[in-house]
This record gives C-alpha cells, structure tokens and sequence, in this order.
C-alpha cells in the first residue's frame, strides 16, 4: 500500500474509528483500525461487534492495499503530528507514516481476521435530518437505564407518529419523552436502539449536514452519509406502554425560569444527603416555591423561588439529579412542573412547547 | 445424538482448524436452535456473528457436521435475542439509591407488530370433547399453514374460546416459523383501517400492507355484515391470498350462512375450507377447564367447590373464569381456603338466574323473528307460515323452561296436550336433519 491523503480528513475519520473499536481481549484485531487503500480512497473500518463504523478518506493512491493498525496509537499520533496538508502512508509489514519532517513506522496486525461490518440492504431505506435525529436522542438517552437486566429499558425506543418522529427512553424511576417535527417520515419502523450505542451515534452523526440515510433489518439499524456508515445492534424488545402513566390531570402547577431552577438546584448539591434527596415545597396559598436540601454532617439550605403558582399546596422529595438531567433538554426559558398528588410523577415540560414531556417519580421519604 | 453434543462434537472439530481468539470469539454463544429435513439452525448472537461465519467459517462448520451428521444439507444462521444477564441484585440496589417507587411501567399487553396476545397458546388452552374438533383442525392448520384447511372457520357463541384458539394458532405459528408474518385483526380493526385508507387516499398501501402478511386472522367477522364496500376488499384480499397459499383463519359468532347481508361470494368462499363450531361445553369440560384456571391461579380450591361451579354456571367459559377470580380474590381476603357453603352464598347472586319468560314474550319474540301477526299463533290456522312458528313456540316453551305440555296448550288458544307432544318431537325429530332450523331457535334464543 502506498498513499498520499489529507492529514485533516485521515486525522478526522480517525477520530471517529477509534471510539468504536473493541476492547476484545479475545480478538486483538478489534482494537485496530482497517485501512484499505482502493481506487482514489482509503476505506477506514472500525467495529466492537455492537456497532460497525465504516468511513472513506479521499487519497491518491500509488499501490493499493490492506493493513489493521491498532487504533489507539495511529489516531493519537495522527492528531498530534504538526499541521500540514497531507501525510503519506506506505505499508509492508509495517504501516509507515511519512510527512514532510518525520517518518515513524507501527507495527500492524494481520487484517484478515478484521470481520466485515454487516451491509444493510438498501430496501427498507428512510432519509431524516441528521440534526433533527440528534436532537432527539440527545433530549432523552440520558434516562435510559442502565443496568443491563431489562434490555427494553436500556435503549431508546424511536418511533413515528403522525408528522413527528418520537424518541423515548426510561429507566424506570424517570422518563423522557420528545417529539420532533421532521420531513420525509415514510413508514418508520419502531426501534430500540441500545443505550450504550447512543452515544456514538450521535458523535458520528454530528457530523452529517444535511439528511442521513436510515437503513432497518430486524437485527440492525444503519446510517449512511457521505461515504460515512455506522451501524449499530438493535434491541429484540418492545417498550413499556408508557403514555398511559403520564398523568392527564394536575393538583399543583408551578411555572419558574429555567436558570433559577439549575442554580438553586446547583446549590442543593452542596447540602443534599447521600440519596441526592432535595424536597420541594409548593404553597400556592402562600405564593412560595422552596427547595430544602439538608445533610446531617454539614448544614440545610433553602432557598425561595419566584415562582407562577396555581392550585392545591404540594410537597415532595426527588433526586436533584434526575431534575437537573433534564433541563439541557428545554430549550424554553421557563419550566413548568406538574403534580398530580403524592407518590404520583411530576410532569415537567418547557412552557409553550408540547415536544418535550419529562417525568419523574418522587423519593418516598 | 441430540442437538446439544452435536454441536458440541462439531466444536471440538472447529477448534482445531481455527485460532484460539477466532475461536472464542465466534463460537463462543452458538448452538443448534433446530435441524429440520437436512437443514441446520445454528442460533448465532449478532449480525457481526452471523456475517462472519457465513464468509469466513461457512465451509468449516458445514465440514465438520456432514462428517458427524451426513444427511446435513444445508446450514443457516440465526440470530437469536441474548439471553437477560443472570438475576443480579441490582434491581433492589438501584431502587435503594434511587430512594424513590418506579414508575408503575406496564409491558404492551398485545405484540404491536402482529396484534397477537402472547397469553393465548395451545399449552393453556383446554380440549373437552366439545371442542376437540376445532382444536384438532387447528393442530392441523399449525403444522401446514395454507395447506391443511385454507380457510378455517371457527364459529361458536360468545365466551366459548374462539379467540382464544385463533390467537393460539398465530402464537404457535409465530414461534415456530421465523419470519412468518402472521397478523391478527379484528373486524372491526380490518374496517376502520379501511375507511381510514380510503379517505386519506391509501387505498394501495392498506393492499400492499394486509397482502404482505403470510398467516391473517380475523375476529368476529359478523360485524361485516352490511358494511359491503368493506366485504368487497376483504373479498379481494382473500383471493389474493388464498391464491398464494397464505393461511386465513376466520371467526364469528354464527355460521356463516347465517350472517345477514354478507355477499354470497364470500359465504361461498368460507365454506370452501373448513368450518367447525364450538358449541357449548359441557359439565365435565366445565370442570376440567375450572381445574386448569384454579391451578394457574395458585390458590386452592376444593374440588366440591369447583364441581358446584361447573353445575351451577352453564355455557360460557369467560362467566366461569369470572366466578372463578371471585372466589380467589374472596379466599385471598379471609385468607383461608372457601367451604362451599361460603361459596354458594358467594355466587348465589352471581350466577345467571333462570328467567322467567311469560308465554306472550316467547310468543312475541317468535311472531317477530318470522315476521308474522302474534295472534295467528294463537288462532286455529293450519297456514303453513304459522304452523311452524307454533310449534317453535312450543318447543323452546317445553325445552327451555319446562313448561307443562297442558298448559302449553292451554296459553296458546286451547289446544289439546297432545297436539303439543306432537309438536315438539316433530321439532326434536326435524333438528336432527336439519342444521339451519337449529341455527334459527339459537337466534331465537337470543332473542329472550
């Protein structure tokens, strides 16, 4: 093999690889990276045998050829090489990469026991935003569960319905729900992606502008952009019902900014008991929306909020942490937090937008 | 040699051409899921798993177990969903942590893909003598979808498992043959699809979407009766299927003759594969299935009790399976195990009184079934049209609620006790030749 390409781009698609190698001890080879010169390009392929990533590289090519290198190391050092505009590879049993000012060489591992990432079949095919898919992973995969005992609650559960793709995910004490206006939903299939694999799907898919392909089997699911394929296992579950626990009708309603809620909640942390505990405390009689954090070694706090309040007085104990999770999430400057009665979830959602709906169970202490 | 040492012989073959990090790797959660006529399953974990065996390893594995099995002919790769890691314990260690109740999460009562109800199989399903019929043309369907009986059609009255069966036939065929879509839908499901598709203009993609499917059943088709442009897609539907050899699997409380307005071409069409019926079970089904029931629901009840039960509550099975979580709920309660006399006071009110009916009712009922004055009945006409309704009369007064054959006579314009004896064994005797008059006093029936 012997190839000339963009330090930029290699240095780029790298990046990308490394994360998704496997840390298998049994297979040595996963914890490389493929590297198969071809016809104008270099085809980088990266897998942990959960997700499969595969990404092309523009290159002039003087020899073609195969070589495995272990991932770590190539993308670390590609990274850190001085900027300059292109990096020639050169490989016998050894990948050498030779720039203007250096020359090193890696040892390489034999690529034939690389396995071959799964090709979708290009018949059951949607295309969506890229953007608009990440947006949605990302305002609930953080509430996936995870433990692996329940796999259906260790994944995100991506759906359409109507004119809006649905991502959903739970782990049982919290759920997140949103909603995302979208163009091109022909027949979507209902999935689950693993928790695990959210993360660097959304990595990867960041980087697409524009629209991404979305491939199905009943085992797998796949994105293509621009010479870029992930694919990834999906969950063989079905997802708990979980509208019917969103509760319809509400005790107490408070309405309050945003950012007061995360630097009071900030606050709490400092004071909050090993069980993350905070009560809060809702007077609409009174006009007063407070939160208690208290810590037998160290001291209490509470602090007030000004807060819009309606209906009957309410108090309840959560987990700060499952409050604050989701606020990244509301893009509205103010929140809105629901109560439907003791031991009931609270609903919170950004005022004014109907796409976001957040729900966590109160501590019963 | 079973399943499990085969593999485990051929393994030991595999492990010798193969290297040790290959090997574990992807051999490691593999094994014979089934073999069938020369064909081995081999249940791999994932798709990277399945792909690398079938190009890198495919001739191997094939080498290895013609040698040790020579009818092998083929070899197919499975993916099969992992099994959940053992039962840690960190369910209660994350609640503890959590240090809040979950959410009351409920699992999908039906699987949306198919609509099938996951509860329903053959192994809880109960076979009394009267339904071994319908249960033995199930069997028969299951082990050659679209070939035994296309289409099979269940009827029997309300609370008699028809659904039950039904949803059976598609569970077992769903989990033995993978990839076999099999959709359950019901009638009134099948319509609102449709006019739901016609108005949104999707009329093709409703087509596309049932044709796909390689096992369809359909519940409670007497609603389709007077919805014609409904009857005419399923018409299509069907044809299309049956052409294709797709099982169809039908039910409905009636025979199909005797739903009103659904088009000939369909009757036509239902008779042509198989109809069974489910009647009423009797005493000794009863209880067979009560002691089924009692014992899923791990409570025990005397067998005097359930012996009561099967007496006391006639025909429908889902009354039975009613009474039934009565009493467990009510021993749960006292926590203690009922006596029957406990139990008889228990279902005194439950259980379906006798109803009294006067002689005018069943007369009314009667009239208006054959569309006939109510007072021919009672006049000294021998015009054919009411003869036959008299003596319908008579015999459900007879039959049904034990009425004497004097007074019999006596209500209906003064006839003699023995015109009414005649009356009835010409019923009893003509019910035995035919079908359709039996069919007529059920509807009557249901009529009081």
């Amino acid at each position: 093999m012997k190839v000339e390409c963009v330090q930029n781009k290699l240095s780029e698609a790298l990046y990308q690889a490394e994360k998704i190698t496997g840390k298998n001890l049994n297979l040595p080879v996963l914890s490389c990276v493929y590297i198969e010169a071809k016809k104008g390009h270099l085809l980088l392929r990266a897998t942990n045998l959960d997700l499969g990533f595969q990404s092309t590289v523009p290159a002039k090519v003087d020899a073609e050829g195969i070589v495995a290198v272990p991932a770590g190391a190539l993308s670390t050092f590609i990274a850190n090489l001085p900027r300059e505009k292109s990096v020639k590879l050169e490989s016998s049993s050894t990948l050498s990469v030779i720039t203007h000012k250096s020359r090193s060489t890696i040892k390489c591992l034999p690529h034939e026991d690389f396995p071959t990432i799964p090709e979708l079949p290009k018949t059951e095919v949607r295309e969506m935003p890229a953007k608009d898919f990440v947006s949605g992973l990302k305002a609930v995969w953080y509430s996936s569960s995870i433990s692996s005992i329940k796999p259906e609650l260790s994944s995100v559960c991506v759906y359409p319905e109507e004119h809006e793709m649905v991502f959903a995910a739970t782990d049982s004490f919290r759920l997140a729900e949103k909603k995302i206006k979208t163009k091109g939903l022909k027949e979507f299939e209902r999935v689950l992606i693993p928790f695990k694999n959210v993360a660097e799907i959304i990595r990867v898919l960041e980087r697409a502008e524009g629209v991404v392909e979305i491939r199905f089997s009943k085992h797998q699911i796949a994105f293509a952009f621009d010479g870029t394929y992930l694919t990834s296992r999906v969950v063989d579950g079905t997802f708990p019902d979980y509208r019917q626990i969103i509760p319809k009708e509400f005790k107490t309603e408070a309405v309050l900014l945003k950012e007061d809620l995360i630097q009071s909640l900030k606050i709490s942390t400092i004071f909050s008991d090993a069980f993350n505990q905070v009560s809060m405390s809702i007077a609409p009689s009174a006009k007063r929306f407070s939160l208690t954090a208290k810590n037998a070694s160290l001291g209490e706090n509470t602090t007030t909020l000004d807060a819009a309040l309606s209906g009957a007085d309410a108090e309840a104990n959560f987990n700060f942490r499952y409050i604050a999770d989701c606020l990244q999430a509301i893009g509205a400057d103010s929140v809105s937090l629901s109560f439907a009665g003791p031991s009931r979830p609270v609903v919170i959602r950004g005022v004014s937008d109907k796409s976001f709906t957040y729900l966590v169970m109160p501590m019963n202490r | 040699m079973d399943n499990e040492q085969l593999w485990k012989n051929v393994l030991v073959e595999i492990e010798l051409a193969v290297s040790k990090a290959n090997f574990n790797t992807w051999f490691k959660d593999t094994r014979i899921l089934k073999q069938e006529e020369g064909v081995v399953f081999v249940s791999v974990p994932n798709t990277f798993a399945k792909d690398w065996l079938f190009n890198k390893y495919h001739k191997i594995i094939m080498k290895a177990l013609r040698n040790l099995a020579e009818h092998t002919r083929a070899l197919e790769y499975v993916i099969t969903k992992e099994e959940p890691k053992q039962k840690e314990l960190e369910p209660a260690r994350g609640a503890f942590l959590a240090g809040a109740p979950e959410l009351p999460l409920q699992d999908f009562y039906v699987d949306k893909d198919n609509n099938l109800n996951p509860r329903y199989t053959f192994e809880s399903f109960v076979v009394g003598p009267f339904n071994e019929l319908a249960h033995a043309a199930a069997q028969a369907v299951v082990k050659k979808p679209g070939a035994a009986y296309n289409p099979l059609f269940i009827y029997g009255n309300t609370g008699h498992g028809k659904t039950h069966l039904i949803q059976a036939i598609g569970n077992y065929i769903k989990n033995q043959t993978a990839g076999k879509k099999v959709f359950y839908v019901t009638s009134e499901k099948f319509t609102i699809d449709y006019v739901n598709s016609v108005q949104a203009n999707k009329a093709n993609l409703f087509k596309e979407r049932y044709r796909k499917y390689d096992v369809l059943i359909m519940d409670d088709i007497q609603f389709f009766s007077n919805k014609e442009q409904t009857q005419e897609e399923l018409f299509h539907l069907f044809n299309s299927m049956y052409e294709s050899n797709k099982q169809i699997v039908f039910s409905s409380d009636k025979h199909p003759n005797f739903i009103p307005n659904l088009a000939d071409r369909l009757k036509s069409r239902f008779a042509a594969g198989m109809i069974v019926d489910i009647p009423t079970p009797d005493r000794e089904s009863r209880l067979a299935i009560l002691k089924t029931k009692a014992r899923l629901s791990a409570v025990s009840i005397a067998d005097e009790v359930l012996e009561h039960l099967a007496t006391t509550i006639d025909g429908n099975i889902r009354e039975l399976e009613g009474m039934l979580n009565v009493l467990v709920c009510q021993s749960q309660l006292k926590g203690k195990e009922l006596g029957l006399g406990e139990v008889k006071h228990l279902i005194k009110n439950s259980a379906k009184p006798k109803k009294a009916v006067s002689v005018k009712e069943v007369t009314k009922a009667v009239a208006s079934f054959f569309n006939i004055e109510e007072e021919d009945i009672y006049e000294k006409t021998r015009r054919k049209e009411v003869v036959k309704p008299r003596q319908l009369v008579m015999y459900i007064l007879r039959e049904d609620f034990s009425v004497s054959y004097p007074l019999i006579g006596q209500k209906l314009g003064g006839r003699d006790h023995t015109t009414v004896i005649h009356s009835c064994e010409k019923i009893k005797n003509e019910l035995k030749l035919n079908a359709a008059l039996g069919q007529e006093i059920d509807q009557i029936r249901t009529l009081l």
